[in-house]
């Protein structure tokens, strides 16, 4: 006790973990990710296919190609991982609201933060596009409203945006730019009819 | 069973040994299911900030669309972490973990994010050092072994029993240790924050009473001189979690056997009396 106390370790510093020692024995996987394993272990379902896409789908398309080279740029010149974007204690309560969950890894608020910053930036990138159809230069929630219609991915977020401002937000942008509706086929009077519920 | 019942008992001790600061995280744990408005929504500035990212510089943003925005990502929260908590309860695992929540993203139809997210948490493991980096993934596994091991189950629950209360009031990071045995050792460093060493050590007493006190004597040595051999290397404060990493890491290096009761014994020199009481 006595000699041990002459030299106290210092303090951690704030946000970094203290380390713990590998189990012996144990090597490193090799490989890029090292999610692979588990991502192999639980492949994902295969999607269903893609709907036809137009001319404008095209382009949206090559946007969307465009936005997640982007992402992987800005990951790998990542230097700074101990200040997110987003607070992780936030989002930690955000993620124990529900009273199911129990515990939470210390990695999954770090992953969570960069997701929210891809679904923000994803989510703004789209309704930006719905604000340009208009010519307006100011993003409304009318424009949130267009993205989450248009984009099924977001359907989880009828709820957050009012269906009737969606419909009507995107009607108004479909008769305003004239483009035609992408789900062809389907009856005008109904924009919201490729809208399905996701088996949970 | 065992940690539910142990959370009440371990939240007390965690206030009593800690003071304001943990006394302030079990308050904010009884006050989680009444969670507050400003708690519910991520900081306006930040998402402000990000929106802005991939606006023109003439773009501007109404009121309603930012307020639109910060729901739409708790909800977002919400609905990837619903899923993967299933997945935990499916699998009969109590901490949602990076690899659920990815898993869970891929499911639920945001494919494109998982690649980037998976390059993301690959870099950031690195970052967390060499040491740790390489410590983390091979420790996963043994975590997934721990039904393998009764025996170090009921420690390991008694320890994880007071994750929430201090998770609360620290860092998420030091959450994560509550994942494994070793981890849950690691995370009685962590309940008292400006003694760092010591706690540290004394959480390691509790899995394995008995053994920390037969390797009392040979435990002192290599922790202390492998905290010096780090210091050298790494040098200055900013390093000092890594460093006792680092010793601890020296400290394994002796044996397999040893290496699980190193740093217990030096628990045992350390605090004595606040871990006796379990």
């Amino acid at each position: 006790m006595e000699p041990k106390s002459t030299t106290p370790p210092p303090p951690p510093v704030m946000g970094a973990p203290i380390a713990y020692p590998p189990p012996p024995g144990a090597a490193y996987p090799a490989g890029p990710y090292v999610h692979a394993p588990a991502a192999a272990l639980y492949p994902p379902p295969p999607l269903p296919p893609a709907p036809p896409s137009s001319q404008q789908g095209a382009a949206a398309a090559h946007q969307q190609q465009l936005f997640w080279a982007e992402q992987y740029r800005e990951i790998e010149a990542t230097t700074d991982f101990k200040n997110h974007n987003l607070p992780l204690a936030r989002i930690k309560k955000i993620m124990k609201a529900d009273e199911d969950v129990r515990m939470i890894a210390a990695e999954a608020p770090v992953v969570f933060s960069r997701a929210c910053e891809m679904f923000i930036l994803e989510l703004t990138h789209r309704g930006w596009a719905h604000a340009e159809e208009n010519k307006r230069r100011t993003l409304q929630k009318s424009d949130i409203a267009a993205a989450v219609a248009r984009t099924e991915v977001f359907d989880f977020l009828v709820d957050i945006v009012p269906r009737d401002e969606a419909k009507d937000a995107d009607s108004a942008a479909m008769g305003a730019a004239g483009i035609p509706h992408p789900a062809a086929g389907l009856p005008a009077a109904d924009p919201m009819g490729y809208y399905y519920v996701q088996p949970q | 069973m065992d940690s539910s019942s142990f959370l009440p008992a371990a939240g007390a001790e965690n206030g009593s040994a800690a003071g304001g600061a943990n006394n302030g995280g079990a308050a904010q744990q009884h006050a989680a299911p009444a969670i507050r408005e400003q708690d519910r929504l991520m900081p306006i500035a930040n998402v402000i900030r990000i929106m802005r990212r991939v606006l023109p510089a003439h773009a501007k943003i109404s009121d309603d669309a930012k307020e639109t925005i910060q729901e739409c990502v708790s909800e977002y929260i919400s609905f990837i972490t619903g899923e993967a908590n299933e997945r935990c309860q499916r699998e009969q695992r109590k901490t949602i973990t990076a690899e659920d929540v990815l898993w869970a993203m891929s499911r639920l139809g945001f494919d494109d994010y998982v690649e980037p997210l998976g390059a993301y948490l690959h870099r950031y493991r690195e970052f967390e050092g060499d040491a740790r980096g390489v410590g983390l993934v091979p420790g996963a596994a043994p975590s997934r072994g721990g039904d393998h091991h009764p025996h170090s189950m009921s420690p390991a629950a008694m320890l994880k029993s007071r994750g929430p209360v201090s998770g609360a009031a620290m860092l998420p990071h030091h959450h994560h240790h509550h994942d494994m045995q070793m981890h849950a050792a690691m995370y009685g460093g962590t309940a008292v924050p400006p003694p760092a060493g010591p706690p540290h050590h004394g959480g390691f007493l509790m899995p394995h009473p008995q053994g920390s006190s037969h390797y009392l004597p040979y435990a002192y040595e290599p922790t202390y001189g492998g905290e010096h051999a780090m210091a050298a290397y790494y040098g200055g404060a900013a390093y000092a979690p890594g460093n006792g990493g680092s010793g601890d890491g020296s400290g394994s290096g002796g044996g397999g056997g040893s290496a699980s009761h190193t740093p217990q014994g030096s628990g045992g020199l350390e605090h004595p009396h606040p871990f006796a009481y379990k």
